[in-house]
């Protein structure tokens, strides 16, 4: 058995004349959670909704477990979706919002009872199967709709925007909950967000995606250390993005003829340097803002020839003071060279 | 001051507005429980025999039962043409619904003559029998209010995306629509119901010239009624009256529930 789960092969759709998926081609590993990030009206839910099904109109093949589906009914798919208006049932309990798929499938009575009683309490709400949707709070409303989603045991999980809706706290905690789930079950997850710090805290792996195409595929840490287009760098992080010019001007050698772009992390300065001088580049500079992050401080330096500069440090020591004239030191190897 | 009398003047216009319009309404009840009542400022004694002769009336009974299966049949007519397309409308395409509002008017714009004109005279010559010319007509007359309130009926709740989590889970299209679409739209249904219905049973002009005496309905019998036996028709409006009166209740007393059903669960939410 292959360990992929779900491939995506030359997928382009087209919206009322409007080509918003253009050749796309991904795969996705069984029992890890995948994340689709890129910004609003890059095609997230546009790709979801055609792997679930609910795109009539599609060019291309999707594969599940190595089966050509895209000719398949949404009902035909055995894939769970979970809506960003998590799309519970008003009218039927947390039970029997739960066991809707269950009954759909003509279980037998105690095999549903059995399966739902498991998987509200995985999600902790076992106290809460007698209520109803308008009296649940957001948190809980998610946590009804990832159930009604698990308990089918689907190839994979879709999740668009799950968190969106709920504030900044809630959204940390479940997110930890959603990926404790992914493990502790063996699911295969595919999660939609636009969150960047989302998608590095819980993803094995992230699909970065823009303008209906695939950017870049790698793990997070890959994503965030070595973005491949300056879109990439500026979405995934806060890093610095220099062209060729520029860091000729803090004193780096480059060929002639050189027009990449450049990347150095704000984390990567130091203000003191082991080993050969001559592995470093220096640049020297005024404090020119500092903000507090709690954890961290992030500062803007302006240098000596006027270039701006964004460079962090942990909250170890005493802060510089804004003005402070310094000079902070980048390990060549560092400076990451990117396409356009 | 002058304050004053501008409110005096308001209640006093008021209050003849309302004598004016009730005036009729209680003349007519009570001219339906009077034994008679000539040349005199009240009735000579009040008497049960009016009502009692209309319900054993034979006419009577069948016209309340053509109305009935009228009003029943054109709702049944309705709600099946027009459910579906609210439903498309507001789940898979917004953007035909500004279309839908333009036809939806239309009957208030084309006067119920012109279109019976133009119905007897395309499906005379065609074997399609009048009773369904009429059934249909007076659906379609009915647009306006049914759409309006099954439109309503779909504001509350993301019905595309809990209508396509339904199919996620494995239902067919239709089994998703029974199970999750109409239980949630059931009010706004219900109102639609009767809307149409009470609509359609006190139809008279297109009836009366696409039927006529041949399907005697209960308004067609009460304007009979009218012309011969002017005390037997108080007594049929009295009637008649009632019922309208107790469908609106219904419907205010529903509209009401829903709506501080409504404001509560805002409530909850800001409690959130
Ligand atoms: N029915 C449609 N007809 C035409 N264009 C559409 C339609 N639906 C979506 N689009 C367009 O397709 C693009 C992708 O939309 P999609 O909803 O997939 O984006 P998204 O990445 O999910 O964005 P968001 O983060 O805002 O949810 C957008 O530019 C949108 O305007
Ligand atoms: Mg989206």
């Amino acid at each position: 058995m292959s360990s992929i789960s779900l491939e995506v092969k030359d997928l382009a759709i087209n919206l009322s004349g409007n080509q918003v998926i253009k050749d796309m081609n991904f795969k996705i590993k069984k029992n890890t959670l995948t994340t689709f990030l890129g910004p609003s009206g890059s095609g997230k839910t546009t790709v979801l909704r055609a792997i679930a099904g609910l795109n009539q109109k599609i060019a291309g093949k999707i594969l599940l477990d190595d089966t050509e589906i895209q000719n398949l009914a949404a009902n035909q798919r055995n894939i769970g979706m979970i809506f960003q208006s998590y799309a519970l049932f008003p009218n039927l309990s947390v039970f029997e919002n739960v066991a809707y798929g269950l009954r759909v499938r003509k279980e037998p009575k105690a095999t549903i009872k059995e399966k739902v009683d498991a998987i509200l309490k995985t999600v902790n709400l076992q106290d809460k199967e007698q209520s109803y949707p308008e009296n649940l709070s957001g948190g809980q409303k998610q946590r009804v709709a990832i159930a009604r989603a698990m308990v089918l045991e689907p190839k994979i999980l879709l999740l668009d925007e799950p968190l969106s809706a709920l504030d900044a706290k809630i959204r940390i905690e479940l997110r930890n909950q959603i990926r404790e789930y992914q493990q502790r079950l063996g699911i295969t997850m595919l999660f939609v967000t636009h969150d960047q710090a989302e998608a590095m805290a819980i993803s094995d792996e992230i699909i970065v995606m823009d303008n209906g195409k695939v950017q870049q595929q790698g793990s997070p840490l890959e994503i965030y250390t070595h973005p491949q287009n300056i879109f990439i760098a500026k979405f995934i992080g806060n890093h610095n993005i220099l062209d060729a010019a520029q860091l000729r001007s803090l004193g780096v050698e480059l060929a002639e003829n050189d027009k990449s772009n450049f990347i150095i992390r704000p984390e990567l300065f130091q203000i003191s340097i082991t080993g050969d001088s001559s592995d470093y580049m220096a640049v020297s500079g005024k404090v020119k803002n500092i903000s507090i992050l709690g954890d961290r401080f992030e500062y803007r330096f302006i240098t000596e020839n006027g270039l701006e500069l964004k460079v962090e440090f942990l909250n170890q020591q005493q802060a510089f003071m804004i003005e402070t004239a310094i000079t902070f030191y980048v390990k060549k190897d560092n400076i990451e060279r990117v396409g356009i | 001051m002058e304050k004053h009398i501008d409110r005096i003047i308001a209640k006093i216009v008021i209050t003849l507005i309302s004598i004016y319009l009730a005036a009729p309404i209680v003349a007519t009840i009570m001219y339906s429980f009077a034994k008679s009542w000539v040349n005199t400022i009240l009735p000579d004694g009040w008497t049960f025999e009016w009502y009692l002769q209309l319900i054993t009336n034979s006419d009577f009974l069948s016209a309340l039962a053509r109305s009935i299966i009228l009003g029943f049949v054109t709702t049944i007519i309705a709600m099946c043409c027009f459910l579906p397309v609210v439903f498309y409308a507001n789940v898979y395409d917004e953007s035909i619904k500004a279309k839908l509002r333009f036809i939806t008017v239309l009957p208030f714009t084309i006067p119920g003559i012109v279109l019976v004109t133009g119905l007897v005279r395309v499906y005379a010559n065609l074997p399609v029998p009048q009773m369904l010319v009429l059934l249909l007509a007076i659906s379609l007359l009915s647009l306006p209010v049914t759409y309006q309130a099954l439109d309503n009926a779909f504001i509350a709740h993301d019905f595309r995306a809990m209508f396509e989590q339904a199919l996620i889970l494995g239902d067919s299209p239709i089994k998703a629509f029974v199970k999750v679409v109409i239980p949630n739209i059931r009010v706004g249904m219900f109102i639609a119901m009767l809307l149409t219905f009470t609509n359609a049973f006190g139809e008279y002009v297109l009836t009366n010239i696409i039927l006529g005496g041949n399907y005697e309905t209960l308004k067609i019998y009460m304007y009979r009624l009218m012309q011969s036996n002017g005390q037997a028709s108080s007594v049929l409006t009295t009637v008649y009256f009632f019922f309208l009166a107790i469908i609106s209740i219904i419907m205010i007393a529903i509209m009401k529930w829903q709506g501080s059903k409504k404001a509560e669960e805002v409530e909850d939410t800001k409690k959130l």
